[in-house]
């Protein structure tokens, strides 16, 4: 017994003498497919550029990040905090710069001139209380309408302009024994935006921003009106097994011509080429109607922590360099589907959807995704997700009842004093 | 054939059916192309066999493996070892309080690990032990405790006392009890305490998401979920990851498997 | 202190150390954090007093639907697994051909992680493509939007982790069966006892300490029931399938309510404590009674 006990104690000795040299060491949750390619193409970018820097790569997948977050989060409790990790630029970032947990770069941010670079709202959403804490990697558009064309050309149906008017073509395409929208909300997000992406479509961006800052709540008729939508489309407009589906299997619907529509962010576009389909042959992507002109984002970006050593954040600040770097951002997004957050890359290299994309991102109105951490606090957006799902699931109960549920729920978690801009 | 006989052969081929159905999704699957895979219905069979799956889930996971077993075996063995000298102490060695001993062991059982996440990390960064193989193996230890005790206290029960006693006449002293009688019969018991063990350890998700920081020591669960991306899902992939991912607990299945209810047996006749 | 009883401590010595910390000094800091306003990001240690248990239990809905979920998951899963495996177990120990097959192929579920068995049940349980929906039309029934429906989804995960577990019931079952001595069954015959009332007077009792392991590792798992709904349907829809372990989880680590999280965890300990403690009185009793 005194020979095991004592083996077990010299073998724990032995094991923690092992000590981590410094390295990079950076999570994001880009684990698979061409997510995975283009995180990949970005590291060797970087290690092309940086050669003796080791870097120790850790994807987390899961939970739309929150497996990732976890993780950062014990590793910041325990004061090991990683070199860098992904983060949705806006509220999700704020939740680390609040907590005083990342540090301020905005001498890099002047003295790179990236203040010329970015647009402006994308460098609001990355900073806080006057100063930059990250940088941006790539953009996605959440408000994005994708259709099998076939459907609507053999119904000869045209994408309305207005959100009323895709009420009206839904209604026609169930009556021809098409399932008008495709959502897959196993994972609850993707039902929160057949809410969100009317909403910015009914109410406009002004509206849609007061929302989300606690200004206006359900009980404004336009909001009120894209809350009665949603409910309507969730009824009778979806496929009955929403609920078994995730996102991408809802596009599959689309693809294979069992479903008309989807509403999901640009990330689709990555999926359909997947299965070989072509832009504007096969599948067609428009903003959401109602919704020409704004852009809502979800931005991915790159943060660094405090708490490092000098050397780490040496190397945090040469992958900020990098990708922020034209190049960076081109080798990144060409593969990843979404598009760069500088607006001065050629747009060479990239599809007929992300060429759109860029082009709009110049002019259009910016706004940030709720459903996806950007434009409202995450206690907030899960309890906001989280009881859409309930009006959803409780389709008798009357409009006025769950206005007034709803309030009470924005209520709680989204009180005015929070906010930062 | 009694007739009696035919309904129970019945009841257990449908019963075998209905083991057996969901895993012939997970094969069938495993060997489809993607576009099949979302264009075809979820249990036609593959219209051609696709090898790809397999091929990209054993590049993503063939690390993962190792990682699982450099800590799952050490795990395994010491979770075993000290709920075989706890089950032998508290059985054999009447010693007062041993029942309160083991509901002290025994409630470990009961935690719910996600809580406990933060302490967790937080102990091993002052242990050093962060990032470090033995931060899994150290941890799979402490929470397979309370059950291999249980195991080993119910199956000590039921050794005699009386070759204890020959022991003790022949001089032998509580040590050498242990190892030259209890060990020897123990193999029963210590077959069902690995396999729970082995199955747990192996599977095991959340530990391995929170402290495997490092490729080096990523669990294969954790390589497994990433298979599968945070927007796309290759369900080839995962699938055929998930049969490889199996294999080793299988394995151990199919060659402990025959010992498996006589070690039952061995604790089963007094508990 | 004799030398027996210095022994006996080196013995157990490890265990109790290890235990002591990992579990012990864990829930310890857990329940201390309970009491505290951690309820952002950064730690928080000033004292909160009872505010975080007193939210739970005044308005927090999802909290009250997730021990209402819990403890309708708990009674139907520990005893459709336990009763299943019996029930495998009895026809099994009937001196069947090819047992070790059969007993295999009812393990093999354990085999396969709850991450991916959770995604092969969402499949099946498809109502428009599965093959579970498919099952039910061929013999006239309507289909069923399982995981869509607010009062089917939890029951298709009870489905599910009794498909997951029963093997395993099973093997304990078998177990026991097989310690009965023939003798007992035999002299019981004789006595007139047959069917239902040999199973009830005389197969069950001997059986107890099979049922005692069982429950024990049955009611744990109910309560760890975690890895199997974040897949299957993320406590969807609804909170139909939400439960402690999802809620301590979003709570801690997504909504940054730490303090919150923590007390949850205290509340699921307590109860799991009033659940397994007098069963193991009684169970305890029985055995004692026995010997």
């Amino acid at each position: 017994m005194k020979k095991i006990g004592v083996l077990f104690v010299i073998l724990t000795l032995v094991g923690s003498i092992a000590v981590l040299a410094a390295q990079f060491s950076i999570y994001d949750w880009w684990t698979a497919g061409g997510e995975k390619q283009a995180i990949t193409a970005e590291l060797n970018y970087f290690h092309q550029l940086y050669p003796n820097i080791k870097i120790a790569q850790n994807p987390v997948a899961g939970g739309a990040g929150v497996n990732m977050h976890a993780v950062i989060k014990s590793l910041i409790f325990a004061g090991l905090p990683p070199t860098t990790f992904q983060v949705h630029a806006g509220w999700e970032m704020y939740e680390y710069t609040s907590a005083n947990l990342l540090d301020p770069i905005t001498n890099l941010w002047k003295s790179e001139g990236w203040t010329k670079v970015f647009p402006k709202r994308i460098q609001e959403l990355c900073s806080y209380r006057g100063q930059y804490y990250a940088v941006p990697m790539d953009i996605h558009r959440a408000n994005m309408l994708w259709y099998n064309m076939s459907i609507f050309k053999k119904l000869g149906l045209k994408i309305p302009t207005t959100f009323q008017g895709l009420m009206n073509v839904m209604a026609k395409i169930k009556a021809a024994g098409y399932t008008p929208l495709a959502v897959g909300d196993r994972y609850q997000w993707p039902a929160a935006m057949v809410f969100e992406e009317p909403l910015l479509a009914i109410a406009g961006p002004k509206t849609y921003d007061e929302f989300f800052q606690g200004k206006v709540n359900y009980s404004n008729s336009k909001v009120k009106e894209a809350l009665k939508d949603f409910r309507y489309i969730m009824e009778h407009y979806v496929n009955v097994n929403h609920a078994s589906l995730t996102w991408d299997q809802a596009c599959g619907l689309v693809a294979n011509g069992k479903a008309a529509m989807t509403i999901m962010g640009d990330w689709a576009n990555g999926y359909f080429m997947g299965l070989g389909l072509k832009a504007g042959i096969n599948y067609g992507a428009v903003p959401v109607p109602g919704s020409q002109g704004v852009y809502n984002l979800v931005i991915d970006a790159f943060p660094v922590p405090r708490g490092l050593s000098p050397t780490e954040k040496e190397y945090a600040y040469d992958w900020l360099k990098t990708i922020a770097t034209v190049k960076g951002q081109a080798i990144f997004n060409r593969i990843k589907g979404s598009i760069p957050a500088r607006i001065d890359v050629p747009t060479t290299g990239f599809n007929s959807v992300q060429v759109v994309n860029m082009e709009e991102l110049k002019k259009d109105i910016l706004v940030a995704s709720a459903v996806h951490g950007s434009e409202a606090p995450a206690p907030f957006v899960t309890a906001w997700e989280n009881a859409l799902t309930v009006v959803e699931y409780h389709p008798s109960m009357p409009l006025e009842q769950a206005v007034k549920y709803l309030n009470g729920v924005n209520g709680r978690y989204l009180t005015p004093k929070e906010l930062v801009h | 054939m009694k007739l009696s006989k035919v309904a129970v052969y019945v009841v257990l081929i449908l019963a075998t059916v209905f083991f057996l159905f969901p895993i012939y999704f997970l094969v069938v699957t495993s060997l489809k192309s993607l576009s099949e895979i979302y264009t075809t219905s979820s249990w036609s069979l593959p219209t051609h066999v696709d090898w790809s799956g397999f091929l990209i889930a054993w590049r993503g996971l063939k690390q993962g493996f190792v990682n699982s077993f450099e800590f799952t075996i050490p795990a395994v063995i010491f979770s075993v070892l000290l709920g075989s000298l706890g089950g032998f102490a508290l059985t054999k060695l009447k010693f007062k309080g041993a029942n309160m001993v083991f509901l002290f062991l025994l409630f470990g059982m009961f935690l719910p690990y996600q809580v406990v996440l933060i302490p967790l990390v937080k102990f091993m960064a002052v242990l050093h032990l962060y990032g470090n193989i033995w931060s899994l193996i150290v941890t799979h230890t402490a929470y397979g405790i309370p059950i291999t005790t249980l195991i080993f206290r119910n199956f000590y029960s039921s050794v005699p006392t009386s070759l204890i006693e020959a022991g003790k006449v022949d001089g032998a002293n509580v040590w050498q009890i242990y190892t030259k009688i209890m060990i020897p019969v123990s193999i029963p018991g210590i077959v069902v305490a690995t396999i729970w063990q082995f199955t747990n350890i192996w599977n095991n998700f959340l530990f391995g998401l929170t402290l495997g920081s490092i490729p080096s020591i990523r669990p294969v669960t954790v390589m497994l979920n990433n298979l599968k991306g945070s927007m796309i899902s290759q369900w080839n992939t995962l699938m055929a990851g998930a049969l490889l991912t199996a294999l080793p607990t299988i394995i151990v299945y199919l060659i402990m498997g025959k010992y498996f209810v006589k070690g039952l047996l061995g604790g089963a006749v007094k508990g | 202190m004799n030398k027996k009883a210095f022994a006996s401590i080196g013995f157990v010595l490890p265990s109790i150390t290890i235990v002591g910390i990992f579990v012990y000094a864990f829930i310890g800091w857990t329940i201390a954090v309970s009491f505290t306003n951690w309820n952002t990001l950064m730690p928080n240690w000033s004292f909160a007093g009872l505010s975080n248990y007193a939210s739970l239990f005044t308005n927090n809905l999802r909290f009250h639907m997730d021990l209402i979920n819990n403890f309708t998951f708990l009674p139907f899963f520990v005893l459709g697994s336990m009763a299943l495996g019996f029930f495998l177990a009895s026809l099994l120990n009937t001196g069947v051909k090819f047992e070790s097959f059969f007993r295999t192929v009812f393990l093999l579920p354990m085999a396969i992680s709850l991450v991916v068995s959770g995604t092969i049940w969402v499949w099946l349980y498809d109502p428009t493509n599965g093959a579970i929906d498919v099952l039910l039309r061929a013999i006239k029934l309507p289909s069923v939007n399982w995981l869509g429906s607010m009062s089917f989804a939890l029951p298709a995960i009870i489905i599910a982790t009794i498909w997951q577990y029963t093997g395993f019931t099973t093997s304990i079952y078998l177990a026991g069966l097989r310690g009965i001595p023939q003798e007992i069954i035999e002299a019981a015959k004789l006595d007139g006892a047959h069917g239902f009332r040999l199973y009830w007077n005389i197969i069950i009792p001997m059986v107890q300490s099979s049922t005692v392991t069982a429950f024990v590792l049955m009611v744990q798992l109910s309560l760890q029931m975690f890895d199997i709904i974040w897949v299957m349907t993320s406590g969807g829809p609804a909170f139909a399938t939400d439960m402690p372990a999802v809620y301590m989880f979003i709570a801690a680590f997504k909504q940054n309510f730490v303090a919150q999280g923590a007390a949850i965890a205290v509340v699921v300990f307590l109860l799991t404590l009033a659940v397994v403690i007098p069963y193991l009185f009684i169970a305890g009793k029985i055995t004692e009674e026995e010997s």
